[in-house]
């Protein structure tokens, strides 16, 4: 088999490419345009953008020059292949351009190559009008004459055309080319302006990036970005539609599969190369499939990852060479422990590092943890290493990834034993058992960096157990619902239903769903993220058949931060969903009562709050002893209200008619007290004495008909006067009786 | 017009360069000018409209000089354009004609054979064409006017090749040539200071002062009726829906202090990131071009350069700039001097002064009407900030 190459088993319908023509996966340039327009993912945009650019240069004497920057395999000869080939179909362009594509990594060391390299691009692709042996008198010249020639030349036959220069790992041409080759390079656009450059390069080097340089600030740079997750999934799936698969695209839409592709993404690092081998593998279904493309990608990539780690300096150098040894992500004081370093030396060579793209950080809580930025590095340095002569470690973590361990055993089985692929096996299957689920581990790492970075470790370590119980497509929808793809969650959470034929099996996982979102919504919300709290609450109240009481504590959480986000219409509709739920346990039921009353107050709606109370007092006293709730929120509403004497004493008037109506003042006689506590405990400034004045006195107006507030009149008083006092008169309490006094002390916190 | 940041304008499109053009046409009737400025500011396309569109009389040839690594290249270079010129108007090269074939050097078709040792003769090739350029133009109403590009380049590139005695050299003889032959005119342009190469020279006991016989011009930012101008036509050739396109171009031109090179590069972050243009969008890609890592405004550069341009005084020069960053008034040189001595061991107001005035040539600073300092570019003193932490 040609390891370069992946064959369609078939025409794809949708676009109609015909039988056997090959996806390359280390020349692109050779895939049918067509193909590579058909698996494009992510870079329509940048495509569409850059071809607008060269028409303009084709058209107008405006002059674009781009380069795209990126790594090996992140896709570079595709997007210039597109280009190209967009750009060749543009009929406006016929006249006016033509195009020199270079070979890749092409070496020039003077000018004169260099132009003579762009007429032999020519010549190849427009033989009627370049032709080679209009170049024949410059070779019988010296080199400075021959350039003149040469340049000459080229700009005659071009006419008034413009020439777009197509160049791959223009970095390496530019080294070619040195300091005086770039010069003249430079003054040749310059002079002439005839030229369009479109070119990639792995990294931005000196030469395109100092200031010092002649190319500083000539290219509209873009820097290639890797696939995300989804685009990953959508790449893969064009590609098995391309080939026929109709049944690998159905699958990697199904829950299996997007968690595969999910834990094939921290495999991968999001390298198209990468995917684009595995596609072979995932289409093909044989690890033949993916040992001989991988190791030939292997075997061309490592000269230049060593080569980059070499340019490092030897601090860097150890911690990259340590980091591609460890799997996942590590810590800054790991890192240095192992170095004999300290944390503050490697945390600014990690600075470094970031910046030149070796390594990326991931927050965990407030810790940063590190890993190698491309995993094909880590993976060339293990090829390099004499002492572990051994089933390359992405490959086995492929293979556990893609397969579940009955899998593994079955194909294990069906080869020959001793060969290499029953060593990936074998390799596969000894580490699942020492170190269980790899996809449940990757989704849960996921997981973990998305909890909010303010929470502490105790409170990580308690959400964890929460993750960590789930099933593995749980996990999954867990993380979708904190990617805010709420509809995708919810799908694959229904999948995960419908797999599950044990209604107590099936009632649990409910119920584990439900209170992990609550708690990390919760934590969402102690973190100040009000956004992800609440929709981790709606995810709980969008749950289907989640436990009643879940989603009733849910509404009623999300109900009270919309209250205290000033949305309160949404937070009514919350409280009165809740109170609506006849299924509710009954204490919960009387609280919302009381939250909705306090919410009806705080916009001035006393009857609307009056009923709440009642609704609540009524629905506590079905159950023996009646549950009341507190009173003291809606006591602190009512002092907050306003300071007119006469409104506050018909308003605790209401209050004491309703609380009294249903035997209920002793929990009132509680609140006044309470409040009056709190108003001290939160410290000065106090409210003016006028203020606690009028309080004091609307009750006493107010009470005189309840005989049985007496006692909680006099210690309303009591406190009232111990805080116009400022706290200073430790005798106003003396007022009271030991008992009563000790009741008062307590709520004004002076107890000891 | 589609946004460009780095790449080739059409001159014919260029904007808000007539004024200064004019100015340089009426200045170079009466000296050769050397026309400074920052990298990426338009100083090209400056010269490149010039020659697109000469005023009457003038007969412009553009050169990027930085392809010379030798003295010889250079002089070979001006013989051929003046024998150019000068054969459009029937005339011939008599003086350096006859010098170059009695050399050896030979001419076929418009391509010239050099001498064989090109390098010991380079002076008396350049003179002599010059010589010729003067004596057989006299009268024949059409001026040859050299635009010289990166001048300072071919110069660093000569002294690094044939040694700092050629490079000094080369500055001498156009000089001489310039005193000699009052009608010649060159207008040099360079992106590093001459001052710099000149820096180098003088440490070889180069005492000379080159070009101080010629006029020197800055290219300022745009002004901001004029970039607001370019704002507007780049949002419109990028097809950016706008709600209201003269605030967007606006906002676009203050954010982007008025350099066309960062017009350009935010219209084309716009474009990039799928944003429409209006002023909340322009402040928030300005704010992340400043901090992105991959500085793609390239403002690193005034950092790293002043090692390399300040060498011993560097502390002195980011102590000044860190200063002047955190404050919105200029400041007196006594103050500029205060803030040192409560920070390092620099109290020399003279040495002072000398930083004060080439940082000032370096397009760090300016001055006001009170002779104050604050940083020339305000776009360059808010990344300052943000860079030095402060």
């Amino acid at each position: 088999m040609n390891v370069d190459t992946v064959h369609h088993s078939k025409p794809a319908a949708t676009h109609g490419t015909s039988e056997h023509k090959p996806l390359w996966v280390f020349t692109p340039s050779r895939t049918d345009p067509k193909d590579l327009e058909f698996i494009l993912v992510q870079r329509q945009e940048l495509i569409q953008d850059a071809v607008e650019r060269v028409r303009e240069s084709a058209l107008t004497d405006h002059k674009h020059h781009l380069i795209f920057v990126g790594p090996r395999g992140c896709g570079k000869t595709h997007l210039i292949t597109l280009i190209v080939s967009r750009l060749t179909k543009d009929e406006e362009l016929a006249d006016r351009l033509r195009i020199a594509w270079l070979n890749e990594d092409e070496t020039c060391t003077t000018l004169l190559e260099f132009l003579l390299k762009i007429h032999a691009a020519l010549v190849a692709r427009y033989p009627e009008e370049f032709q080679e042996n209009h170049l024949s008198e410059a070779y019988e010249l010296k080199a400075d004459a021959a350039l003149d020639r040469v340049a000459q030349q080229l700009l005659s036959t071009l006419g008034p055309r413009t020439l777009l220069v197509v160049a791959e790992n223009l970095d390496a041409l530019f080294e070619g080319l040195g300091d005086a080759g770039q010069k003249k390079l430079r003054a040749f656009i310059q002079e002439h302006p005839k030229l369009s450059i479109v070119a990639t390069a792995q990294r931005l080097v000196q030469d395109l990036s100092s200031r010092t340089s002649p190319f500083f600030g000539f290219f509209q740079t873009e820097h290639l970005k890797t696939l995300h997750v989804d685009e990953a999934n959508q790449l893969l799936q064009k590609i098995a539609q391309l080939q026929g698969k109709t049944d690998l695209v159905a699958f990697l839409a199904t829950n299996q599969g997007r968690s595969r592709v999910r834990a094939l993404h921290h495999l991968s690092g999001g390298n198209h190369r990468i995917y684009i081998v595995l596609s072979q593998f995932i289409t093909r279904d044989t690890i033949d499939s993916l040992l001989g493309p991988f190791m030939k990608m292997v075997d061309e990539l490592t000269p230049y990852y060593q080569e980059r780690i070499r340019w490092l300096p030897p601090l860097q150098r150890k911690i990259v060479e340590y980091l591609c040894s460890r799997e996942g992500t590590v810590p800054v004081k790991d890192i240095a422990k192992r170095l004999f370093a300290t944390p503050q030396t490697i945390s600014s060579q990690l600075q470094d590092l970031r910046e030149k793209g070796y390594v990326e950080a991931n927050q965990r809580g407030r810790e940063s943890l590190y890993e190698i930025r491309e995993p094909l590095m880590r993976i060339c340095v293990e090829v390099k290493d004499n002492q572990r002569i051994q089933p390359l470690r992405l490959l086995v973590d492929f293979l556990r990834v893609w397969y579940n361990d009955k899998e593994l055993k079955r194909r294990l089985g069906e080869i020959a034993p001793f060969c290499e692929p029953a060593a990936y096996f074998t390799s596969a299957i000894q580490r699942n058992s020492a170190e269980g689920n790899l996809r449940q581990k990757l989704i849960l790492d996921d997981l973990q960096m998305s909890l909010p970075r303010e929470i502490g470790s105790a409170q990580v370590d308690f959400l964890l157990s929460d993750l960590k119980a789930l099933p593995e497509s749980a996990a999954l929808a867990m993380q979708l619902w904190a990617e805010g793809k709420s509809d995708e969650a919810q799908q694959c959470f229904h999948e995960l239903l419908a797999e599950e034929t044990d209604p107590s099996r099936k009632d649990k996982l409910c119920d584990q769903v439900a209170r992990a979102l609550f708690n990390r919504g919760f934590a969402h919300g102690l973190a100040g993220e009000i956004r992800r709290e609440i929709e981790d609450y709606t995810a709980v109240i969008g749950l289907t058949d989640a436990p009643v009481e879940r989603v009733a504590l849910a509404l009623y959480i999300r109900g009270i931060t919309f209250f205290q986000m000033g949305r309160k219409q949404e937070a009514e509709s919350d409280f009165q969903a809740v109170v609506k739920d006849a299924r509710l346990p009954l204490p919960r039921v009387v609280d919302v009562h009381l939250t909705l009353a306090l919410l009806y107050f705080s916009e001035g709606r006393w009857s609307a709050g009056l009923d709440a109370i009642e609704a609540s007092l009524t629905c506590g006293e079905t159950v023996q002893p009646a549950h009341r709730g507190s009173a003291t929120g809606l006591v602190s509403a009512v002092f907050s209200a306003g300071l007119n004497p006469d409104g506050r004493r018909d308003k605790v008037a209401a209050l004491l008619g309703v609380y009294g109506l249903h035997n209920a003042l002793p929990v009132l006689g509680d609140a006044v007290v309470t409040h009056v506590g709190e108003i001290f405990r939160a410290g000065g400034p106090f409210p003016a004495t006028d203020n606690l004045e009028g309080w004091a006195l609307a009750w006493e107006a107010a009470a005189v008909g309840f005989p049985d507030f007496g006692l909680a009149m006099r210690l309303l008083r009591t406190g009232v006067d111990y805080v116009k006092a400022g706290g200073k008169e430790p005798s106003v309490l003396l007022s009271l009786s030991s008992t009563e006094r000790a009741i008062v002390e307590q709520a004004l916190g002076l107890s000891k | 017009m589609k946004s460009n940041p780095g790449g080739q304008i059409d001159v014919k499109a260029a904007i808000g360069r007539d004024r200064l053009i004019r100015t340089l046409w009426e200045s170079v009737a009466q000296q050769s000018l050397i026309i400074t400025a920052e990298r990426r500011i338009g100083k090209t396309t400056v010269i490149k409209k010039m020659r697109a569109e000469p005023a009457d009389g003038w007969m412009p040839v553009f050169q990027d000089l930085e392809r010379f690594h030798t003295a010889a290249e250079f002089a070979m270079s001006v013989y051929k354009e003046i024998h150019e010129f000068l054969g459009h108007k029937g005339k011939t090269m008599r003086r350096a004609k006859e010098w170059f074939t009695a050399m050896g050097g030979t001419e076929i078709g418009g391509l010239f054979k050099l001498p064989e040792k090109p390098g010991a003769h380079w002076k008396d090739i350049l003179s002599r064409a010059i010589e010729d350029l003067i004596h057989e133009n006299e009268a024949t109403g059409t001026r040859l006017l050299f635009l010289w590009d990166e001048m300072p380049f071919m110069l660093a590139n000569i002294r690094d090749r044939e040694g700092e005695q050629t490079a000094m050299e080369v500055l001498d003889l156009l000089r001489a040539l310039r005193q000699t032959h009052s009608a010649l005119r060159m207008v040099i342009t360079g992106s590093i200071g001459l001052h710099h190469v000149l820096a180098s020279l003088k440490k070889k006991n180069y005492a000379n002062a080159p070009v101080n016989d010629m006029h020197a011009v800055d290219v300022p930012p745009l002004d901001q009726a004029d970039a607001i101008t370019l704002a507007t036509q780049l949002i419109q050739g990028e097809n950016l829906p706008t709600p209201a396109m003269a605030n967007a171009a606006a906002a676009i031109a203050h954010e982007a202090d008025c350099f066309p090179f960062y017009i350009h590069h935010i219209v084309r972050a716009l474009k990039i990131r799928g944003l429409a243009a209006n002023p909340a969008n322009v402040a928030q890609v300005v704010a992340s071009q400043l901090v992105d890592a991959n500085d793609p405004w390239e403002l690193l550069h005034y950092r790293e350069r002043i090692p390399n341009y300040y060498r011993d005084e560097e502390q002195p020069v980011l102590l000044v700039l860190d200063q002047l960053a955190t404050q919105t008034q200029a400041a007196s040189v006594n103050a500029l001097l205060a803030g040192l001595k409560s920070t390092s061991t620099f109290d020399d107001r003279e040495r002072l002064l000398h930083l004060l005035k080439l940082m000032e040539r370096d397009h760090y600073l300016q001055r006001d009407d009170t002779g104050g300092y604050r940083f020339r570019f305000l776009l360059i003193s808010r990344w300052w900030k943000i860079n030095r932490g402060l």
